[in-house]
């Protein structure tokens, strides 16, 4: 099909909307129903979304705070109303 | 004698703001790049924040709310504490598609793979980009914000966030792709062989 790398293209131009989930729901079901129909598509969109969620998961962990909100709550406190 | 709507304020400010403390923490973290230096950002973010409680909107985005604060007040207190440190340049970046380097690697592009980097090369690689895009990265995919939230709290255009998400992101991968290289996690590719530019690159 001659139209198939011009719809890749304009899905991909859409991935990071669509993964965002910045979209209007007619434009996801658009991208859905091409990623059911191309493999190269959906392994490329796979691989961003895990992408996304192994930033967030590594970066996720700060250094332990744990008596952060303590001394936080101890200077509202100590505030003169 | 205690001021009873004053303690009423504390009491209001006490449960709808304080359980953000460790998100902010965590933020202010991969801001300062400093434990001490994001400690303190997060107190006077929080005291900045009960001193302008009248000012936030009830039943609005509290989290939101409270980012913003925290970015304003690291601009204006903490980043020009901050050593200088080298940034990968995030226009190089914009073409840049990890997915296509690891197909042209002949490794199956798998975030699996990349999952065998150490949290701290993540973290340095977020670390690494320039600051606008640092934060707009660090607030989509590490807080999980909207981009008209960003948008409000980094006080630009909603499309300045897409761009620099965009470019953030491109630049990140790059980092993340030299990591991988120096892990021995991909075969180098040879020198002379530039990436393949597909038309499917976005």
């Amino acid at each position: 099909m001659e139209n198939t790398e011009t719809e890749c293209q304009a899905v991909l131009s859409r991935l990071y909307a669509y993964l965002d989930g910045e979209i209007a729901e007619g434009d996801a079901a658009e991208v859905d129903r091409h990623l059911e129909m191309c493999v190269q598509c959906a392994r490329r969109f796979g691989f961003e979304r895990e992408l996304k969620e192994l930033i967030r998961r590594k970066c996720e962990e700060g250094i332990s705070s744990p008596g952060l909100t303590d001394i936080i709550r101890e200077r509202l406190r100590g505030i003169a109303e | 004698m205690r001021d009873q709507r004053g303690d009423e304020r504390r009491r209001r400010f006490e449960q709808e703001a304080l359980p953000h403390v460790d998100t902010l923490h965590r933020a202010a973290i991969r801001l300062t790049r400093n434990a001490t230096d994001a400690s303190d950002l997060v107190q006077e973010t929080f005291l900045r924040a009960f001193a302008g409680f009248d000012q936030f909107q009830e039943g609005t985005n509290i989290r939101a709310w409270l980012h913003r604060i925290l970015m304003n007040t690291y601009i204006s207190a903490y980043r020009k504490r901050q050593r200088e440190v080298k940034t990968v340049s995030v226009d190089e970046s914009e073409d840049f598609s990890l997915y296509d380097m690891l197909v042209d690697a002949g490794t199956t592009p798998e975030a699996d793979l990349l999952d065998r980097l150490p949290d701290d090369e993540v973290k340095a690689a977020l670390e690494s980009l320039p600051e606008q895009f640092r934060i707009t990265v660090l607030l989509a995919d590490v807080e999980g914000f909207r981009y008209q939230e960003i948008a409000d709290i980094t006080g630009v255009e909603i499309g300045t966030v897409m761009s620099r998400l965009h470019r953030g992101r491109k630049a990140l991968q790059r980092a993340l792709w030299e990591y991988a290289r120096r892990r021995g996690l991909v075969r180098q590719a040879e020198p002379w062989k530039t990436p393949r530019r597909s038309a499917k690159q976005s």
